[in-house]
């Protein structure tokens, strides 16, 4: 009889002790559902900045008419972050925009353009070329990625070599044009 | 007597072991419910703008010797290359110099601005002839859709007037900042 009492008294101990736990179980639960429990739940949208900065210095627009051998014309111009505690990169490429090009065919190649750069303090990317011949059409003549805050220097030149040969072909030929930059999106991770 | 006791406690224990049972499954429901909810929220969309500044030519306005009559201007451009998210921004009016310590009527600058988007979306910065002030000033509400250009001149001007302008610096600039 005892031995029975215990065992019921045993029980109920065992019976209590399961009865707090599920209610504090329950109970936590519904604190859940309540904090973050959302019937509406919709997606959450992060929209995170970039803004670069192009500055053409002396304007983009390229205009050679009646150009002589050796002669060459230059524009400079900087790419960059504007916010110096920027931590992002930002990709770009420039452009060379032609409108009006009757010399690169007349030049033997000997039209050419180059592109100096400096300025990738953080391990960015530059965009070079060197004394490349003038595309007839407009493309892309380099690309280059901003790594945090930096400002990519360039200075780009375009002009007609002076070799030691006969180079009237090039007389009365022209070139008209404009540098452009454009950023580009980086989806990776997006 | 003692049976009937016992019989009760029997009782209790099983009432006690059905709420517990009812109440674990109440707590696996809830649990479930919010383990699924927590995954719906899970859809995290990250967008991002990507936009710029340029300049064509100079970046700032400079005047040695302000004389009345004087003006200039500044062009750029705000570009949003983002393909799929719109960007806000808002334009700093820089002073870095002011033309004296307090605001002259006659010294104002104006905003014009023009898109090349017919999305109403849009929404350009423009200013008629303002006050232009001695520090430095947000111009807010420029909203920009994907693949757009606003292109912008600022004009700044001292208005014919008699006063005295001696040997007076003003030096401002432009700068772009995203607008949260």
């Amino acid at each position: 009889m005892d031995d029975g009492k215990t065992q019921t008294i045993l029980l109920s101990i065992i019976g209590i002790a399961t009865l707090l736990v599920a209610i504090i179980g329950a109970t936590f639960a519904w604190f859940s559902i309540t904090v973050t429990g959302n019937e509406n739940a919709s997606d959450i949208v992060i929209t995170s900045n970039n803004l670069g900065q192009v500055s053409f210095t002396d304007g983009t627009v390229i205009d050679l008419g009646a150009i002589m051998p050796g002669t060459f014309t230059t524009k400079t111009f900087t790419v960059s972050q504007t916010d110096p505690s920027a931590t992002g990169k930002i990709s770009y490429n420039i452009m060379l925009n032609v409108k009006e090009n009757t010399l690169t065919s007349a030049s033997k190649n000997e039209f050419v353009h180059s592109l100096k750069s400096s300025g990738n303090t953080n391990g960015g990317t530059l965009a070079v070329l060197d004394k490349t011949p003038v595309p007839e059409k407009s493309m892309i003549i380099g690309s280059g990625v901003i790594e945090g805050y930096e400002v990519h220097s360039y200075e780009y030149t375009i002009g007609l070599n002076n070799i030691d040969a006969n180079q009237n072909e090039a007389q009365g030929k022209v070139f008209s044009g404009y540098l452009s930059v454009v950023l580009t999106e980086d989806k990776i991770g997006k | 007597m003692k049976k009937n006791n016992s019989r009760k406690l029997d009782l209790y224990v099983y009432l006690v072991v059905l709420i517990c049972v009812f109440i674990m499954f109440m707590g696996t429901f809830l649990s479930y419910y919010v383990k699924t909810n927590k995954e719906k929220n899970k859809n995290i969309i990250h967008n991002s703008v990507l936009m710029a500044l340029t300049f064509n030519g100079k970046e700032q306005v400079n005047i040695n010797n302000i004389k009345p009559g004087w003006n200039d201007k500044l062009e750029f451009s705000v570009t949003n290359y983002s393909s799929d998210t719109i960007g806000k921004y808002k334009i700093v009016l820089e002073i870095i110099t002011p033309l004296s310590n307090m605001v002259d009527e006659f010294f104002v600058y104006s905003v014009e601005s023009t898109c090349d988007n017919k999305d109403t979306t849009n929404s350009l910065i423009n200013s008629s002839d303002t006050v232009i002030p001695v520090v430095s000033k947000e111009l807010n509400g420029g909203v920009i859709t994907p693949n757009t250009t606003h292109n912008y001149v600022i004009n700044f001007k001292l208005n014919k007037n008699n006063k005295k302008y001696n040997n007076t610096l003003f030096s401002a600039r432009v700068r772009v900042e995203e607008d949260k």
